[in-house]
């Protein structure tokens, strides 16, 4: 910004200052030029009214008039100008004012003067030291030429003004320092004043931008102050109408959710005094189910069944209403996965074999794998994926793998069952999916598994992914920090098995 | 003679069914449904053990358990709807022994309460605990506890608690382990169940309690006797 003003102001003046130096330079010399012509028609009158008036005849006569005549014109240096009067196409004839030197006139000027028989100016420089005040070598000068009628026939003479320019020169000189002067002065008042501008401007927009900014990391109380009356002032007023907005926007929401989630909860807690009661019932029947007729007795096992069923869907549903209330915090301990993995394998064994598969552990170390995790909550994932696999895994076998490096430990739990699209990727962990809603549900998952498994996941700042291709089966990796709140930024093992497997 | 259960439950359905499960593992029940009522029911039917709901109409639970553990050391237990909340420490901290969960299965109930009876015994046995020069004595059999001559009243399960520590003393008890030996878990509990009766005991014990000699900590794994 002051950049910009300085590069626009520094061309604008020096083209400004370069115009009025010209002007004033030209202003300068034509003053000097019509002063100068002046002079020199005078002189030029009076040395022909001589030359006309005289009588003589001879040479001689002649060249002593002419002496005469410059001696009357230039009274050297008293008129500040050098009278030079020369014969026409000849350099030995000079009648030179103060008598020094060689002509000053260029002889472009004499060439010209001869060939057309009238008057001409030029304006030079000085060859020569001449014996004039302020002249020296090199002197911008105006020579100022015509010729002269001679009363001898045959003989033509040329009548030159020189005026030295040097008054001139060192006023124009000084104009241009002036100016230069002046317009730098002007650059850098500029400068200054844009700055001072843009300070003005630009830093109660750095506060609406910081205040935005402090306004969109969640802390709604953030406003601007309002100063003054002007654009800025408005800027920030409607600012702060728009933070007003939206802090009421998103307390109405959070409102609204907190409502949503305390019901929930309330839910879920109330249902648990009668549950109990149930639960008691049944398991009373339960233990007594020998003693009552077969159709009694099926339908105390099946209640009993269904209450753990329920039971367990209970408890998801609080644990997922606790992370929807975001009040669930990690307990991290340094923790075995390795042995943790094998004790979950263990236990899903029994559901394993009840669908006639296998659970393999090749790929689980048996060196301990140390990670800084919540145990009960890892336990809870491995335990879903587990579940998860052996009950999609339609028979086939389930593949375990652990892999960890430095930064982090990976978690694979593969399937051969059905598998599933590759765009389900992401749905299979939504509450209560279902991948193909005509299949019979026939194990007791709640539905929220997996739901639950990505929240514990996303607690430790972990990752849990899905791939799944129909008949190709699915695979779910687990990614976890070794160092707990360390940020994960790639996982040691793929998530696609190899193409091989298939 | 069959262990009296004083069940402090305010839905009907559940303490009588409660009642059922009690009785059907020969305890003799008593109910009563209201908070104000509950330390003049525990008047007149001095149990063994008492079963106490959190959430109660009147005085809540954890005013109740102050009010009983203020004039008895009977094992308290309650019933929570809350697993996870600061009700259960709160109520812990007001003096109850133990918690189950809603919904518990009866079997699981009743091994708590059974638990929380069965306390120790040991003919003539006389224990001590701490550092040499001021240490605690435990009279076993007697269940007394003394310190410099002084006779320490210690509830059944803070004195369990302290017997467990004092027979090893030179062994180091995890929270889990703790648990098990003195709560009779065999499957992970709370630890915070630990944490607010080792305090508890502290409080009872120790000359200093920032400064424990008696239970100490060792850190990140658990507790050990003082050194005697």
């Amino acid at each position: 910004m002051v950049t910009t003003t300085l590069v626009l102001s520094a061309v604008v003046v020096s083209v400004l200052g370069f115009v009025l130096a010209h002007q004033v330079g030209q202003g300068v010399l034509d003053a000097k030029r019509r002063a100068a012509l002046g002079e020199f028609n005078a002189g030029l009158t009076l040395a022909q009214s001589q030359l006309n008036q005289s009588d003589a005849t001879d040479q001689q006569s002649l060249d002593a008039l002419l002496q005469e005549i410059v001696q009357q014109l230039s009274g050297c240096q008293s008129n500040g100008f050098r009278v030079e009067l020369l014969e026409t196409g000849d350099t030995a004839n000079e009648f030179l004012d103060c008598g020094a030197g060689q002509s000053s006139v260029p002889a472009s000027l004499r060439r010209v003067v001869a060939e057309k028989q009238a008057q001409a100016t030029t304006y030079s420089r000085l060859t020569q030291d001449v014996d004039l005040p302020g002249a020296s070598l090199g002197t911008p000068t105006l020579v100022i030429g015509a010729p002269l009628t001679s009363p001898v026939a045959a003989r033509s003479y040329e009548l030159y003004f020189v005026f030295p320019l040097d008054t001139e020169q060192q006023t124009l000189s000084l104009v241009d320092r002036t100016l230069a002067f002046g317009g730098l002065g002007l650059v850098v008042l500029l400068a200054v004043i844009a700055a001072l501008v843009t300070r003005q401007v630009v830093t109660p927009v750095r506060l609406a931008a910081r205040t935005a900014s402090r306004l969109a990391a969640g802390r709604l109380h953030e406003r601007m102050d309002v100063r003054g009356e002007d654009d800025l002032a408005r800027l920030a007023t409607s600012f702060n109408e728009m933070a007003r907005g939206l802090q009421r926007q998103i307390a109405q929401l959070e409102e609204l959710s907190r409502v949503q989630r305390r019901f929930t909860a309330d839910v879920s807690h109330e249902l648990r005094t009668p549950l109990t009661t149930v639960r008691m019932a049944s398991d009373l029947l339960y233990d007594r189910r020998e003693s009552f007729p077969p159709d009694v007795r099926r339908s105390a096992e099946l209640l009993s069944g269904e209450i753990d069923r329920f039971e367990a869907l209970l408890a998801d549903l609080l644990e997922i209403s606790r992370y929807d209330a975001r009040v669930a915090t990690p307990e991290t301990a340094r923790t075995d996965m390795a042995a943790l993995v094998r004790t979950e394998v263990q236990n899903v064994e029994p559901l394993a074999a009840e669908r006639g598969c296998t659970v393999r552990t090749d790929g689980v170390p048996t060196a301990p794998v140390y990670a800084e995790v919540d145990a009960r909550r890892v336990a809870r994932i491995v335990r879903n994926l587990l579940s998860n696999a052996v009950e999609h895994g339609e028979g086939g076998p389930v593949e375990v793998d652990l892999v960890a490096d430095e930064h982090a430990v990976g978690l694979r739990v593969r399937d051969h069952g059905v598998g599933f699209q590759p765009g389900q990727s992401g749905l299979v962990f939504g509450r209560f999916w279902r991948g193909d809603p005509s299949r019979a549900r026939r194990t007791g998952g709640t539905g929220l598994g997996l739901a639950i498994a990505l929240e514990d996941a996303r607690l430790h700042g972990g990752w849990l992914q899905a791939w799944g291709e129909p008949g190709r089966g699915a695979a779910f990796r687990l990614v976890l920090p070794i160092v707990a709140g360390a940020p994960l930024r790639h996982a040691p093992l793929p998530l696609e098995p190899a193409q091989v497997e298939a | 003679m069959s262990a009296r259960v004083l069940v402090v439950d305010d839905d009907q359905a559940l303490a009588e069914m409660l009642g059922i499960v009690l009785r059907a593992s020969d305890f003799e029940a008593s109910f009563v449904a209201d908070g104000d009522r509950a330390l003049g029911a525990f008047r007149a039917v001095r149990p063994d053990v008492v079963l106490l709901d959190l959430m109660l109409p009147g005085r809540d639970g954890v005013d109740v358990c102050r009010d009983i553990r203020a004039e008895s050391h009977v094992p308290i237990v309650m019933l929570t709807a809350k697993g996870d909340t600061l009700d259960v420490v709160a109520g812990l901290e007001a003096g109850a022994d133990d918690y189950v969960v809603k919904p518990f299965k009866p079997a699981e109930l009743v091994a708590r309460i059974k638990a929380r009876l069965r306390t120790e015994t040991g003919a003539g046995e006389t224990l001590h605990i701490g550092p040499a020069d001021d240490p605690v004595e435990i009279d076993v059999a007697g269940h007394l506890v003394r310190r410099g001559g002084r006779t320490l009243a210690l509830t059944p399960l803070e004195f369990d608690l302290l017997v467990a520590l004092a027979r090893r003393p030179r062994q180091v008890f995890t929270r889990e382990l703790l648990l098990e030996q003195v709560w009779g878990y065999r499957h992970p509990a709370d630890t915070r169940l630990v944490n607010v009766h080792v305090q508890r005991l502290r409080s009872k014990v120790e000359r200093d309690v920032e400064h424990p000699d008696v239970v100490v900590t060792v850190r990140g794994v658990g507790y050990k006797a003082g050194s005697s």
